[in-house]
């Protein structure tokens, strides 16, 4: 962990609700809240891939590694970047809402784009560091069961699970 | 939202966060203003290199570079917001920043879009137009098919180097296959922002404009009759199979175009243990 995030970790750990500059003694919430911040601090940028035959995979292993090693490149479903390449991920800078609320998730929304219309996809988010290579802070892992052509119905993410030390691999597809 | 690539800027400008984050504002003020200069930059990068430049100033206390920035990348998201982390003294002045952005009158995106009543078949064709006021983030679209086809396929205008109204389409050779007989396409053209909110555009995808395709050589009684071929009954009359057939290969052709659709995707972070 590098010394700045050990600091902004420690500084989340003593001022939970309020951060490093707010008002103490209010009480402490669980580590996993703070850790939760700290990737939405942390991650650079989300990383969006879509894999043919998703139902092959069990997306709760899928969400404890880099999707890169655990699926052959051939399975993922090619998509449109912002300059009109096609890309077997894309990748978006990290620009999460501010949650209000303890229960509240930070969101951010992106559109894929020129998905090839199917069946039984899944779709893979993963929160990339700042490091060089990046590694992995967390993993969304979520079963599409149709693409149809044009615009479809809005993904709502399950909850991205974060480790509690990022792991080692880098993630870019 | 839609998808950002990594391109060449993005090295610096997760440089550029690191050093903020490690409060090295001037440095990463060198970092910014370097990548800047860079040739081919997304307009996604500059809205990026903008938001921090725009932070990096802030911090340094440096109003009149904040608000320079800020006020490109307001053009693009209008509802952007400062991190509740920042200090209060930074949060005021960013406050201070937006709303004497907000009220000053933005210029309206305009579209002039002409494209010739006809092409020529089997070739890739380069369409021109003018879109003034177009802020950063924002695009411009052109939707198309072929008439009688439900889905529309899109391309997006890229600008004119050195001219900042101009802009080119380009639509590939296999979207306007060269037949005996002229046929329609028919388009429509979106100017949206970053939110999708459109802007400004031609026509809509329930009244397209449209352009002939015709082959080469052919006349003006070829194009005119192009948009009357559906009431020729012997379209309709034999050769069901081979109008299969045709099919069949025309799918294949055009799938990659046709049949692809997008997502609309809302990553979410848990805040609860």
């Amino acid at each position: 962990m590098r010394y700045s995030a050990l600091l902004l970790a420690s500084c989340l750990w003593s001022f939970p609700q309020f951060g490093c500059d707010g008002p103490s003694g209010t009480g402490g919430v669980g580590l996993e809240l703070t850790l939760s911040r700290a990737l939405a601090i942390q991650a650079s940028k989300f990383q969006v891939a879509i894999v043919s035959k998703g139902r092959d995979y069990d997306c709760q292993k899928v969400q404890t590694d880099c999707l890169r090693r655990q699926v052959d490149l051939a399975q993922l479903v090619e998509v449109t970047d912002a300059l009109g390449k096609r890309q077997k991920a894309v990748r978006f800078s990290s620009r999460l809402s501010e949650g209000n609320d303890a229960g509240t998730p930070r969101t951010q929304d992106v559109v894929i784009e020129g998905i090839a219309v199917g069946k039984n996809y899944a779709v893979v988010i993963e929160a990339l560091s700042f490091d060089t290579p990046p590694k992995l802070l967390g993993s969304s892992c979520n079963y599409v069961e149709e693409i149809r052509a044009g615009s479809n119905d809005r993904l709502i993410a399950n909850p991205m699970a974060t480790f509690p030390t990022p792991v080692d691999c880098d993630p870019t597809l | 939202m839609v998808a950002l690539g990594a391109g060449p800027a993005a090295p610096e400008i997760d440089r550029a966060q690191r050093l903020i984050e490690a409060a090295e504002f001037e440095e990463a003020v060198r970092v910014l203003d370097r990548t800047l200069d860079q040739a081919d930059l997304s307009d996604r990068s500059l809205v990026e290199i903008y938001r921090l430049l725009g932070l990096a100033h802030l911090n340094l206390g440096d109003e009149g570079a904040a608000r320079d920035a800020y006020e490109k990348l307001l053009q693009a998201q209008p509802d952007f917001e400062l991190s509740k982390k920042e200090p209060p003294k930074i949060r005021a002045l960013y406050a201070r920043i937006k709303e004497d952005v907000k009220k000053r009158r933005l210029k309206p995106v305009s579209l002039t879009f002409d494209p010739p009543a006809a092409v020529e078949g089997g070739r890739p064709v380069e369409l021109g137009a003018t879109i003034q006021n177009l802020g950063l983030g924002s695009k411009a679209r052109l939707y198309f098919r072929r008439s009688g086809s439900q889905v529309f396929s899109s391309v997006d205008f890229t600008r004119e180097r050195g001219r900042p109204n101009a802009f080119l389409v380009t639509l590939p050779a296999f979207e306007l296959a060269p037949e005996k007989k002229p046929y329609e396409i028919e388009y429509y053209v979106e100017v949206s922002d970053m939110s999708d909110r459109r802007l400004a555009g031609k026509g809509d995808a329930f009244a397209p404009a449209h352009f002939s395709v015709v082959s080469r050589g052919a006349t003006s009684a070829d194009t005119e009759s192009a948009s009357r071929w559906y009431q020729n009954p012997w379209v309709w009359v034999g050769g069901a199979g081979a109008l299969a057939a045709i099919g069949v290969v025309t799918l294949v052709v055009l799938s990659s175009s046709h049949d692809s659709g997008s997502l609309p995707v809302t990553i979410r972070v848990s805040q609860t243990p």
